[in-house]
């Protein structure tokens, strides 16, 4: 498909077809030619992010209880924190105040760590939320269903054809290019978490960025740890044979596997550098920070992992990397168990800010420069007009509680301390100002990634005023 | 039981009736033994309760299917094959053959009435496939021997669908399409819908039993947020297309009672999602309007139409609250028989459709051709569907008559000189050749390399919070099919891979998907590799023994002879066959190509095993 004008498609070579194959993860016939014209510049900040790491707060998160705090108990029964900095206009609630992560002295004899960790709410400065983020403004009510909740987060719509990974991997089809005319590797996005996330249906399948389970590429084979030289006949000569026999018609299926093997050895290097073995001890110093710092940062949860890991693939390329944090779909005993949940999201927040400034980037300045982080869950609760439900927990319904995700972001592209769009009343959540659609913010931050506009949402627009500025 | 969801002031009016029922309720502890069946015999091995429990036989429909498998047919000798024309000579042909397979009867005048013909049948592959369709692994050689080839492939596949894996299979494909997900839906009625789904695969329910339960069980309602969306999802599983305006206004009336809330589960300790019935269309106080307390609660004549259905005739689905409702919600856990029955009311109308039973014959068909033939020949769904109905509703039946046909039997080999690349035949002149699920894939690769068995509990996608939870919820998770390791937490080690291959969904959103993709194949290169270990790394991998022909020392030194041995007992292991000439050349070759000299049996063999396991021959059958 010929998505820019009537230009003939040209036919890529085998070893095109293999390179563009690996950098997508998908489907390896690639029809697609890629004529250079100016892109739209959609706001400001059009291309000032390199990497996007875009959190999901799983389950739905009741987002002023940390995001947009200053309201209302029977919105955020926790309060607010003490010792914000000055000058930021969004709710800091008291739930990223504080915690053990802070309290990791060196031992007698150590060294104290290089970087050292902040409470999250004393970086509210470098943090700027969209309180009012809604799946759909022109809709009467909340969509607090999980299963279309989600499906609207991850993909824009309920039956959406493309998660927005698939878009985004779409959107950069032509740096791709660029890259494969280069003979350089780049890595494509990761999904690691739902896999709805990179759905593919029809002109947007052969984009699907690899789902990654496990957040972990040890089941992959190193380097020196696979089958010897001698031996490689053996095995493309069975698959081979094997695709010979086949009725003719049936070979294409076969061909597509033997071409990801191929591809794969081009892909061994990186996939068993022990860059990516985030879980192993090592002062080696990638990007200005090891891995054993970054561990230390983190923590050694699920999701630190795939965070530590995503920073590793940036290291090769990778443009973004979606996780799933935690399980929020507090019914019952949120009263006690969110406070310890939020410590996690606070020591993430806490480490990226940390660390992001203190590593280099190849393209000069830092990785805070050129990272976006973003955080979001498929809906808010309610507890229905009280502080909590009669479980202590909190539910999901139709009402502007549960509509509102107040949605996060930070990075060197995103100016701190501010509220984008509607603000919230205290009292009841109405809406005060501009509401963006959930889908306009995942157009920023596709342009945010320089995305090839055909690969956004149509109708929705960049919120102008996010990134950039 | 009580709903989290208060409906604000529309229920203002509501006192009496709620001081009613609040007392009442309290009765219903002593009075419901039967209906309030949690509270008292909750089971953390098989926490199940819902309306599947309710329906089902306590033996097969079937015990054997009629027909079987057709004889070779040879195709009519035709000038110019046309697959989409069958003249008066070609139906002659057809009727004369007497095929004892319906799916073949259905095809002949596509096919060998048309001209063409079938690839011929190669048993072990055959074996093979059956093998892996059937009991989700594939076989070793010696099980083909001794268990399929040169016997009757109706009696083979007959034993296979009346085996536990085979309803496993079943169970799954059910999680995939009903998206069982214990955080969005009470693991109770999800267990229930497995229970049920097991029946249909046992051949205890027919096929319409089966779609009126679904149609009102909490695993599809729950997960939707309105009625019309209900309607939408009843048909993309049952009918294969969304319904038009008119189907989803009227059927929505169906579904109009049906309320999403939460139970606090007394012996999970957790509050879990579940379905609720609002009793609309009865007569209720508002705005200030007092009724006669033998009125109050009763079917109102003026709104009842908002749950009444007429495309199909008259059916009204109305429930009265009595003692068991709060708030005017009656929690599906107490409800009674007679009241399932008709809120599957929906079900019970779609059910007598043809185009259900045309659509889950389609999906038959296409689970085992990997195509979907009934759209090119609709003969097919038709006559598939009159087999089933012969056989009283049992889908089994179908997956009979599918597996046994000649499209399904039929190899997927042939060479250039046989079939001509350029040309294009009709599909089911070939065989079909599919990719394998994710867990065929790695279950087949652990049950030879004698790793033993493990699954992904379909019933809990999300076990965490549940382990977490309580100590039943921890009975819960350790009495099913996940493993629990030293730490108490899920071992996700088995899961991790299957996800990254695309298997074991948590059905969030997304469910199970098969791709080709850089990412799996490395994924199943590593596999591999840590299995058969061609790197000689020490302590990895599973044991020599299993790599090499009995009587084989690992320390052997290869010869040719001894290379070719190896490969024998590998290629009947991962491939279900012996070894082809070619390949026998290999190994003599690779014998003499093997380094460091001197090469052992296990070198040598560890090699092979990498070199077939990560093979296309094992990923696509």
């Amino acid at each position: 498909m010929n998505t820019r004008g009537k230009l003939p498609a040209r036919r890529l070579g085998r070893r095109s077809v293999l390179g563009l194959g690996a950098v997508t993860g998908a489907a390896l016939s690639f029809p697609h030619v890629w004529v250079p014209r100016p892109a739209l510049a959609q706001s400001s900040g059009r291309g000032a992010v390199k990497h996007l790491i875009y959190i999901r707060l799983s389950g739905g998160f009741r987002f002023p209880t940390a995001f947009n705090g200053d309201v209302d108990s029977q919105f955020n029964p926790f309060g607010l924190a003490g010792g914000v900095p000055s000058g930021v206009s969004w709710g800091v609630s008291q739930l990223l105040e504080g915690g053990e992560y802070l309290n990791q002295e060196a031992s007698e004899g150590e060294e104290a760590p290089r970087i050292a960790l902040r409470s999250a709410h004393e970086l509210a400065d470098r943090i700027t939320v969209m309180p009012t983020v809604d799946h759909e403004p022109l809709a009467a009510r909340a969509d607090g269903n999980h299963e279309t909740g989600l499906e609207r987060f991850l993909t824009g719509f309920v039956g959406g054809g493309a998660g927005i990974f698939t878009r985004i991997q779409m959107g950069l089809r032509a740096r791709y290019d660029e890259a494969l005319l280069a003979g350089e590797v780049v890595l494509p996005s990761f999904v690691m978490g739902s896999s709805g996330m990179a759905r593919g249906l029809g002109e947007f399948s052969p984009y699907r960025p690899p789902v990654l389970g496990g957040a972990s590429f040890d089941q992959f084979v190193a380097v020196g740890e696979g089958p010897p030289e001698w031996s490689s006949a053996f095995v493309s000569e069975t698959d081979r044979r094997m695709r010979d026999r086949q009725h003719p018609r049936l070979r294409e299926t076969v061909d597509a596997y033997l071409r990801t093997r191929e591809a794969t050895e081009a892909y061994s290097e990186i996939f068993s550098s022990q860059a990516l073995k985030v879980d192993e001890e090592s002062d080696e110093m990638i990007d200005g920070v090891s891995n054993s710092e970054l561990r230390t940062l983190f923590g050694n949860s699920g999701e630190s992992r795939s965070l530590r890991l995503a920073l590793r693939l940036f290291h090769y390329g990778s443009p973004a990397v979606y996780l799933d944090q935690g399980g929020y779909d507090y019914h019952s005993d949120e009263e006690g168990n969110l406070p310890d949940a939020m410590q996690n999201v606070a020591r993430m927040i806490s480490a990226l800010i940390a660390v992001l400034p203190a590593m280099p980037h190849p393209a000069g300045g830092t990785y805070w420069d050129h990272t976006l982080v973003a955080i979001g869950s498929e809906f808010s609760r309610t507890a229905n007009g009280n502080r909590f439900n009669s479980a202590r927990g909190s539910d999901h319904s139709g009402d502007n509680a549960t509509r509102w995700m107040s949605m996060p972001f930070f990075g060197g592209a995103v100016r701190g301390g501010r509220i984008v769009g509607a603000s919230t009343r205290r009292d009841d959540l109405g809406a005060e100002g501009k509401v963006f659609s959930y889908r306009s913010v995942m157009n920023t931050l596709m342009d945010g990634l320089g995305c090839e506009p055909d690969a956004f949402f149509p109708g929705d627009p960049v919120v102008p005023d996010l990134l950039g500025g | 039981m009580m709903p989290s969801s208060k409906r604000g002031t529309r229920w203002a009016g509501h006192r009496a009736n709620v001081r009613r029922t609040l007392a009442l309720s309290m009765l219903s502890a002593v009075l419901l033994p039967a209906c309030g069946e949690e509270e008292s015999g909750f089971d953390a091995s098989n926490p199940t309760a819902g309306p599947g429990s309710l329906v089902g036989r306590d033996s097969p429909l079937n015990t054997s299917f009629a027909g079987g498998p057709s004889g070779d047919t040879a195709a009519r000798a035709v000038d110019d094959p046309d697959w989409q024309v069958c003249d008066a000579e070609c139906q002659a042909y057809c009727a004369a053959q007497n095929f004892p397979n319906p799916v073949d009867e259905a095809l002949c005048p596509a096919l060998w009435g048309a001209g063409f013909d079938t690839r011929p049948f190669v048993e072990t592959e055959t074996c093979r496939r059956l093998y892996g369709d059937l009991l989700g692994r594939f076989p070793t050689h010696a099980e083909v021997l001794s268990d399929c080839a040169e016997q009757d492939l109706g009696a083979v596949a007959l034993r296979l669908i009346q085996s536990d894996d085979f309803v496993l299979l079943g169970r799954r494909r059910w999680a995939d399409i009903l998206s069982y997900n214990n955080v969005a839906v009470n693991l109770e009625r999800i267990y229930d819908m497995d229970g049920l789904a097991k029946k249909l695969f046992e051949g205890r329910v027919r096929y319409d039993e089966f779609v009126e339960v679904v149609s009102a069980h909490p695993v599809l309602v729950r997960r939707f947020d309105n009625a019309g969306d209900r309607v939408g999802a009843l048909f993309d599983v049952f009918v294969g297309r969304p319904p038009f305006d008119n189907e989803r206004a009227d059927i929505a009336r169906l579904y109009h009672l049906w309320f999403n809330g939460y139970y606090d589960h007394p012996n999970l300790g957790i509050r879990l999602p579940d379905s609720y019935i609002e009793h609309r269309c009865t007569k209720q106080e508002e705005n200030g309007r007092e009724l006669p307390s033998d009125e109050l609660g009763r079917v109102d004549e003026n709104t009842a139409g908002a749950c009444t259905s007429v495309l199909w005739g008259y059916n009204r689905v109305v429930l009265e609250p009595d003692y068991r409702s709060l708030d005017n919600l009656t929690w599906v856990g107490n409800l009674t028989k007679q009241e399932w029955q008709l809120l599957q009311t929906p079900g019970r109308i779609i059910g007598k459709w043809p185009e259900v039973w045309e659509e889950a014959a389609n999906d038959v068909l296409e689970l085992y051709l990997g195509y979907d033939v009934g759209h090119s020949v609709p003969y097919v769904t038709q006559l598939l569907v009159e087999y089933v109905l012969e056989h009283g509703g049992d889908i089994r039946a179908a997956h009979y008559a599918v597996v046994t046909s000649q499209a399904y039997r039929q190899t997927t080999t042939c060479d250039d000189s046989t079939c001509d690349p350029d040309s294009k035949p009709p599909r089911w002149t070939y065989g079909a050749l599919r990719q394998a699920d994710p867990e065929l894939w790695v279950d087949s690769l652990r049950h030879l390399m004698d790793r033993g068995t493990q699954h992904c509990e379909h019933r809990i996608p999300a076990p965490r919070q549940l382990l977490e939870s309580s100590v039943v919820g921890y009975d819960v998770v350790n009495a099913s099919m996940w493993r629990i390791g030293d730490d108490d937490q899920v071992d996700m080690r088995y899961a991790n891979l299957l996800k990254t291959l695309g298997g074991c969904p948590d059905n969030e959103v997304s469910g199970r998907f098969k791709a080709v993709s850089i990412l799996n194949t490395a994924t199943q290169e590593g596999f591999a590799n840590s299995l058969c270990n061609p790197a000689l790394v020490q302590g990895e991998g599973v044991d020599a023994s299993l790599l090499l022909p009995s009587g084989v020392t690992p320390r052997s030194e290869i010869s040719p002879e001894l290379a070719a041995r190896i490969l024998d007992h590998q290629v009947g292991t991962f491939f279900s066959r012996a070894p082809v000439p070619e390949e026998v050349t290999m190994a003599e070759t690779g014998a003499t190509a093997c380094v460091p000299k001197p090469c052992t049996a296990e070198s040598f063999g560890r090699v092979m095993c990498y070199a077939l396991a990560s093979s296309a021959e094992m990923l696509f059958y």
